[in-house]
């Protein structure tokens, strides 16, 4: 780290979250994204809130990164919660061994999960993996009986919105409809482009626009001939 | 002439229509008329002083108050169900010098161009008020009583200063009641009060020296009955007359109708519906008129109208239209009420608001559910006309239906600012502990901003005001205030010197005591001026008890009595500075109390680095910290024991409350930069709300701050505001979660809230392009206001409030 006149030089590649740097900045410019918590710290901390859990019938989601690599840690706090009655939620991507789905399922009431692909190649093109354990997860998952599923899909213009893409999604759930509760269409959204400023990276996804109403009503169209309960949005 | 912004003559863009062409032709009305100073009551009540000079002054008022009643200006509307204005037209700026004539004296050539609510006044008014006027009251006005009568102590810290703030009750009248129409009014008329007292009356025996005041008391009660069938005979002369050249033979029958209602009412009690709302609107003219003031409230409509409304619906004399139509007339009209203030009060009630207010829903005497159809027609009131007033509240508690709170969540996501919402289970509490039996209690009603009271209650709310900053100021300069250049507080010696924390905190509980007296001295003057200068027949008549007790609520007449509140606001301000003295200075060590005092004084210049440490490394007042919500605890345990041990001039215990209004902004004023990070002259936190921009953990944290203290304990209430922004309230689930909040804050011990829905990008082009935004309504603080009728100041203040963006 380099100052000079009260000006940071940041190269994210060297960064090894000491969080030294965000200590010093009085303004918060630089800030620590994170904490680190015991499940029981974090049990306190949630059940600040409680009266409203309870008042509105809310609960407390998992969320990431990717809950399922800490699965006990997970399965720890929302068995508090399971116990109280109050409901508990997992989003997950699904990359995960199998063994940390059964660790957290006597203890999560939904579980909300991303499919962004059934393709393989193109889930290996744009998401740099193979997608064989995600599906092969949510398929046992629906098998399984345990919790209620979610399945979202992130809606990205002119990279997994295809005809071909969208029915080959329609056709892999609606033989799991039984078991799927609803699909969620994520239309893309920028929100997100700040991160890659507070990380030095460059999008090179910069230029693409987030998806209008009218088209969103046309994927909805599309999936509609599979006989699922779809709800644009989260 | 010119008047700022020229706001009336140009064409409202309206939002919504009222719910016929009727009201948007009365709204416009209002729209396109200005506030003008109506100097007839002057003339008047001058007149009379002069001719009944050595008499017992409440007869005095009681004949100038007649005289005036039968003299002044008589108009009747096109398009006017409810008839009747305070002074010869709507939105009239009556003027009271027997009140207070100074400052209208030395702003008689720039009211009608002052930067805040100006006043359009003709030239020959003014030489009227100069040369016929104002020599008669000079060192008679209630006023000159209050300031001859002020120790060079009291002066030195709250005269003019914005220290201390005490105008209120010197420059107006008692305000600040909810006046009693369901036992009083409504069931008995002027008539039958008027019955009652000859009959009190007749049972005095006069050479019983105890008797004097109350036959005093009661022969102005009767002349004053008197005043009020005056007042709606001739309404209905007038009526007549206007229907005799009338050729729309439907606008006749509705004058004729008038006629009928205003031979009847406010003197006999009330047939019809629409008799009783005028009713209701006669004798707040009266009242009105018998003092310039604020927040005289009409207590709950939607349970004393609903008897006359359920009847005429079962007979078919009276369509579901109709009434939502009259109860907008009403509306209207409480809207046309104005609250005459000095340029310097001004900045403290922006937006010409008289604080007219009413109260839907709640429970009744039995604690059952008491919400009804006219509960959900007067929000829709609300909805359909969307003016600045009247204040609408509402009340809620664990029975209340479902399909009412969404109404509340409808019309709160309006973003007029209204309403403001009241938990019913708290308020009750809090009345008790003000010594109102419990039933009495379940029948309250807001008065004021915030301010709780029952009809039949009698309470100073807004004795005097000041903010909780000042402490810390006093504490790190020595009693010195910046601003003023002056030793004004205690001097509590070098901070530096304090050892520890709790020595600093003690240092500050002094400040706060001396504060907390200083106050109390202020009120007991104006306290003793109204006694002497300002006996009130027409709200005795109207407050129960004092017609039992023959004495006038400014004597204690009143059923249950409560002392003087002293009002307050920046309690974040306070608390987040002491949390960074004691992490900073006293934990960390990172700063010496000599370093703090330094950069306060600099008002941070040359030490923005340090400010932001301040600002970010020390948790703040509204995020569910305990750090910083057990010193708010302590400091408010302080000031209410504190507060609480002073008797006011009747010998009732002092109460307090953070109602602000809007006095965050010139208390911030003359308030130095402080520990909190903020700066010199900027706005302290309003009421118990955190500081603009450091509320960090949304809604349900700030509501646990709030709720850490006992709201019970607070006399007048405490004043909360939040902001949301509207898309927080689209879906129906974001609607329910909006209700769970309320819920859930009535459960915690809340006390109140209101939200601003507005997001800061439509404030901030309204600043820029007043034109477009001449409708937009904002929450100021007990009230709303058009948002470019506010000063720069106050837009900003209401910009930089925290803007809530999720769940």
């Amino acid at each position: 780290m380099d100052t000079k006149a009260n000006i940071i030089d940041f190269d994210p590649t060297k960064c090894i979250v000491c969080g030294k740097c965000a200590e010093v900045c009085s303004t918060e410019s630089c800030k620590l994204i994170g904490k680190e918590y015991t499940a029981d710290e974090l049990i306190d901390e949630l059940n600040r809130d409680m009266i409203f859990y309870e008042e509105s019938g809310g609960g407390v989601t998992f969320s990431g990164g990717e809950p399922l690599l800490d699965a006990d840690f997970v399965r720890d706090v929302a068995n508090e919660y399971k116990k109280k009655g109050i409901s508990t939620a997992l989003e997950t991507c699904g990359q995960a061994s199998w063994n940390s789905f059964n660790r957290v399922m006597a203890v999560i009431d939904w579980f909300l999960y991303d499919l962004k692909f059934v393709d393989e190649e193109k889930h290996r093109r744009y998401c740099g993996h193979t997608n064989e354990q995600i599906l092969s997860n949510l398929i046992k998952l629906c098998e399984s009986n345990e919790g209620k599923i979610i399945v979202r899909i992130p809606i990205i213009p002119g990279i997994n919105d295809s005809e071909e893409e969208l029915k080959a999604k329609g056709k892999f759930l609606k033989q799991r409809k039984h078991r799927i509760h609803e699909v969620h269409l994520l239309p893309y959204h920028n929100l997100g482009l700040v991160k890659y400023d507070n990380m030095g990276i460059k999008n090179k996804m910069e230029s693409l626009v987030p998806p209008d109403s009218k088209y969103m009503k046309k994927i909805t169209e599309i999936l509609g001939n599979f006989d699922l309960t779809i709800r644009i949005g989260g | 002439m010119d008047l700022r912004g020229s706001t009336a003559s140009q064409s409202r863009k309206k939002w919504t229509d009222g719910c016929t062409e009727r009201i948007n032709r009365l709204r416009n009305q209002y729209w396109n008329s200005l506030p003008e100073i109506d100097i007839e009551r002057a003339i008047v009540y001058t007149r009379i002083y002069k001719e009944t000079e050595g008499q017992e002054t409440v007869i005095r008022r009681a004949k100038a108050l007649q005289a005036y009643i039968s003299e002044k200006t008589i108009r009747i509307a096109d398009d006017e169900l409810i008839v009747g204005t305070e002074g010869k037209k709507n939105r009239s700026a009556t003027v009271c010098p027997d009140i207070c004539f100074r400052w209208l004296a030395d702003e008689l050539d720039t009211m009608s161009t002052r930067p805040q609510d100006p006043y359009k006044i003709s030239e020959e008014d003014k030489r009227i008020l100069r040369e016929e006027i104002f020599p008669y009251w000079e060192g008679n006005s209630m006023e000159d009583y209050f300031t001859a009568n002020m120790d060079d102590d009291l002066r030195n810290v709250g005269f003019g200063t914005n220290v201390i703030f005490g105008d209120i009750k010197s420059q107006s009248g008692g305000g600040e009641w909810a006046v009693g129409y369901e036992h009083i009014i409504l069931k008995k008329g002027f008539k039958g009060v008027q019955e009652e007292a000859r009959e009190y009356l007749k049972n005095i025996d006069r050479a019983d020296p105890e008797s004097w005041d109350k036959v005093k008391f009661y022969e102005a009660v009767i002349m004053t009955c008197d005043t009020a069938r005056i007042l709606g005979e001739r309404y209905a002369k007038k009526a007549e007359e206007l229907a005799k050249h009338e050729n729309d033979s439907k606008r006749r029958a509705e004058l004729l109708q008038i006629a009928k209602n205003c031979r009847r009412v406010p003197y006999n009690p009330p047939e019809t519906f629409q008799q009783a709302i005028q009713a209701v609107w006669f004798t707040q003219i009266l009242i009105w008129a018998e003092e310039n003031q604020q927040s005289a409230c009409i207590g709950r409509p939607d349970k004393y109208l609903y008897p006359f409304y359920k009847k005429e619906i079962g007979m078919g004399t009276l369509s579901e239209l109709q009434a939502q139509e009259m109860l907008e007339c009403l509306w209207i009209k409480m809207a046309e009420i104005i609250f005459v203030v000095s340029e310097d009060s001004a900045a403290y009630y922006s937006g010409y608001i008289s604080f007219h207010g009413l109260t839907v829903g709640g429970v009744d005497e039995e604690g059952n559910d008491s919400v009804n159809e006219l509960s959900y027609k007067m929000l829709q009131c609300s909805m359909d006309l969307r003016m600045h007033s009247p204040t609408i509240n509402v009340r809620v508690n664990r029975k209340t239906p479902y399909g009412f709170m969404m109404k509340i969540c409808e019309l709160t996501k309006l973003g007029t600012g209204q309403p403001a919402i009241f938990f019913d289970e708290t308020v009750i509490q809090l009345l008790q502990n003000r010594d109102i039996p419990l039933r009495a209690a379940r029948d309250w009603s807001v008065s004021g901003c915030v301010e709780p009271n029952v009809s039949g209650s009698h309470m100073w709310a807004e004795g005097c005001r000041y903010s909780y900053a000042t402490a810390m100021e006093w504490v790190l300069f020595n009693g010195y205030t910046k601003y003023w250049d002056r030793v004004m507080g205690v001097r509590t010696g070098n901070p530096a010197n304090f050892n520890n924390y709790e020595e600093f905190e003690e240092a500050i509980k002094i400040q706060l005591a001396y504060l907390i007296r200083m106050s109390v001295l202020n009120t007991h003057i104006s306290e003793k001026a109204h006694m002497l200068k300002l006996p009130k027949t027409v709200r005795s008549i109207c407050t129960d008890g004092c017609l039992e007790n023959g004495i006038d609520c400014i004597n204690g007449g009143a059923m249950y009595n409560t002392g003087p509140g002293l009002e307050t606001t920046g309690l974040a301000d306070l608390v987040d500075s002491l949390a960074a003295i004691k992490k900073l200075v006293y934990e960390k060590k990172l700063f010496t109390m000599d370093q703090i005092v330094e950069m306060v004084k600099a008002d941070f210049v040359g030490y923005e680095e340090q400010r932001q440490i301040l600002v970010n490394k020390v948790p703040k007042w509204g995020n569910d910290n305990e750090y910083v919500d057990s010193i708010a605890g302590r400091i408010m345990t302080f000031c209410v024991e504190e507060t609480g041990k002073y008797k006011s001039m009747l010998g009732y215990s002092f109460v307090t409350g953070m109602v602000p209004v809007i006095s965050n902004i010139p208390h911030g004023e003359v308030t130095a930069a402080l520990p909190s990070g903020r700066r010199e002259g900027d706005g302290l936190a309003d009421g118990i709300s955190p500081f603009g921009g450091y509320d960090k953990n949304g809604p349900t944290a700030i509501m646990k701050s709030i709720c850490s203290v006992d709201h019970t304990k607070c006399g007048c209430g405490n004043l909360l505001n939040m902001k949301l922004s509207p898309s927080v309230l689209n879906t129906e689930q974001d609607k329910s979660n909006f209700i769970s909040l309320l819920r859930v804050e009535g459960k915690l011990g809340g006390y109140h809230v209101q939200f601003n829905v507005v997001n800061t990008e439509t404030l901030l082009d309204a600043q820029k392009n007043p034109d477009n935004y001449r409708d937009l309504l904002v929450r100021v603080a007990g009230y709303s206001a058009y948002f470019t009728e506010l000063r720069p100041e106050a837009q900003q203040a209401i910009i930089d409030r925290t803007e809530l963006t999720s769940w």
